[in-house]
């Protein structure tokens, strides 16, 4: 258990790193549960749960400066217990709440820890040492973006696995069905929290339009998000269009 | 004026930038980061030991945007640098002024851009592939969405430094933003609407009389009017209460436990 532990602490670490690297999305579930899977020789479980939690958090990104569930943690952890435990989607979807607040939580402090570095870069840039503050940014920037996290996802994984497997076996059959049945729910309120931040009374046609033709004709996911691009691109033609003939008529009507 | 960045002090940024989401704290936000990008150009353009000093601290000022069209403010911040160190009666206080006024309307187009758009595409062309256990989704997640962020990292630093504040305004005069941002709305929606329907799964096994003697058995009926209808009532539901203010939080553990009792009841399977 100890060196599985420390692999999922490694695969977390890894993928929380991404700020370091581009903000490249690696600390998404779907990233972080396939390589923690991929660590603990079954990436096809990992990757299944990672496309579970994925939609669950599909809402969940950092903007601005409100804190929200730690996708990324859970990616890890709880594929980590899904696996360890055999107790797959079922214990992936129930831990996934207090593990990714917990990280939430581990988040503010990280931001705390981040503000020291940062006052003590500060007497550096006074000092006219650029070599020095950039030494403490780095510094600071892996610890708590890599080593904090790797420590959180190796303490879960050691002390709680077996914990999580006593639990599983401890409720009844019912709850746990259950618990996959809400599993199916949960991208609803990812999608609602998404559509939040995009919809507009004029914008929500073409919600339903993606709905229906999926619901009525069939069509995959991938061959709905082409036709989107390409109505896209005929909206915006015909928007140029308009622009055009109403700058040569002199109106003055923004219609978009 | 003959500029003294070339190509070269313009990568170094580049990649320094790359980090520059890194350290983020409460009472700056991203001010380390940015600071930590663009050490290497005010060491470069200010010959005096006092100016530059000056100019590393400035940096370290509040600052919050989208990372991935960061490198707007970068651009900008370097060209007037460059013109404070050349210039004594240049105004410093524009810089971070400037910088300002830039965070609000470019993380709007950036989080849509990136954020709502770029990754939900990316997510509803692998999420199929994914449930399947296919080990490749992630990988090709990860090609869709980085390409385009590492190459507007580069053009957007590149772009703004060459245009300076003109850029900003000459888009929002040719109102290109305003189009970008309705083009994504639109892609976004319609990869939201069909993903609902294949990644949310709701049914109900309940019957309505007795089947093999005439009765309905309810999901037939409802999917003979719209196919996944209950999915769209629990996204209607899920988003009224967000819009009435019901926190995340509270909403994914009430959904849960609604979840489970009605699994238990037998309104749901």
């Amino acid at each position: 258990m100890l060196v599985k532990a420390l692999l999922v602490g490694l695969a977390l670490g890894l993928c929380k790193f991404e700020w370091f690297y581009g903000d490249t999305m690696t600390s998404r579930p779907l990233v972080v549960a396939t390589l923690t899977g991929l660590f603990l020789g079954d990436p096809v479980q990992g990757v299944i749960m990672g496309s579970i939690l994925e939609l669950m958090f599909i809402g969940s990104f950092p903007v601005g400066a409100a804190v929200s569930p730690d996708f990324g943690s859970a990616g890890a952890i709880c594929t980590a217990f899904a696996i360890l435990t055999g107790g797959g989607e079922a214990v992936a979807t129930a831990m996934a709440l207090p593990i990714s607040l917990l990280g939430g939580f581990i988040f503010i402090g990280c931001k705390m820890i981040n503000a020291v570095f940062g006052q003590v870069m500060m007497k550096y840039l006074e000092k006219d040492d650029s070599k020095g503050a950039s030494r403490v940014y780095i510094a600071g920037s892996f610890f708590t973006t890599f080593c904090i996290y790797f420590v959180y996802g190796f303490v879960c994984v050691y002390l709680g696995s077996s914990v999580v497997k006593a639990a599983v076996n401890a409720i009844p059959t019912v709850i746990i069905n259950g618990l996959a049945a809400s599993a199916n729910l949960l991208p609803a309120v990812g999608f609602a929290l998404l559509l939040q931040m995009i919809i507009t009374k004029k914008m929500s046609p073409f919600f339903f339009i993606g709905f229906i033709l999926a619901a009525c004709a069939g069509m995959s996911t991938i061959a709905v998000t082409f036709l989107a691009v390409m109505i896209a691109l005929l909206l915006i033609n015909s928007m140029n269009h308009k622009q055009e003939a109403t700058d040569i008529a002199g109106g003055d009507e923004n219609e978009f | 004026m003959s500029s003294r960045i070339d190509q070269k002090d313009l990568k170094k940024v580049y990649m320094r930038y790359m980090a520059s989401d890194c350290m983020n704290d409460y009472p700056g936000q991203m001010h380390s980061g940015y600071t930590f990008s663009l050490l290497p150009i005010i060491d470069k353009i200010y010959d005096d030991k006092e100016e530059r000093i000056k100019a590393k601290k400035r940096h370290m000022e509040y600052f919050n945007v989208t990372t991935y069209v960061e490198g707007f403010p970068l651009g900008i911040s370097i060209a007037m640098e460059e013109e404070n160190a050349a210039n004594p009666d240049f105004d410093a206080t524009a810089i971070n002024s400037v910088k300002t006024a830039l965070m609000g309307p470019l993380s709007a187009i950036g989080d849509t851009l990136f954020w709502a758009t770029l990754r939900i595409l990316a997510t509803s062309l692998v999420i199929g592939m994914a449930a399947e256990g296919n080990v490749f989704a992630p990988i090709l997640y990860l090609v869709i969405f980085n390409v385009p962020n590492y190459l507007s990292r580069w053009y957007s630093l590149k772009y703004g430094y060459a245009m300076g504040m003109d850029f900003m305004v000459q888009s929002q005069k040719s109102g290109i933003m305003d189009k970008v941002t309705y083009a994504c709305s639109v892609v976004g929606l319609m990869a939201i609407g069909a993903m609902v329907f294949y990644t949310i799964n709701v049914s109900t096994p309940l019957t309505i009389g007795d089947v093999e003697n005439g009765g309905v058995v309810l999901q037939e009926a409802l999917d003979s009017i719209l196919p996944g209808m209950l999915k769209l009532g629990l996204i209607g539901v899920e988003y009224w209460l967000l819009k009435k203010g019901v926190k995340v939080v509270p909403l994914l553990i009430g959904t849960i436990l609604a979840g489970i009792l009605l699994f238990a009841v037998g309104i749901i399977g």
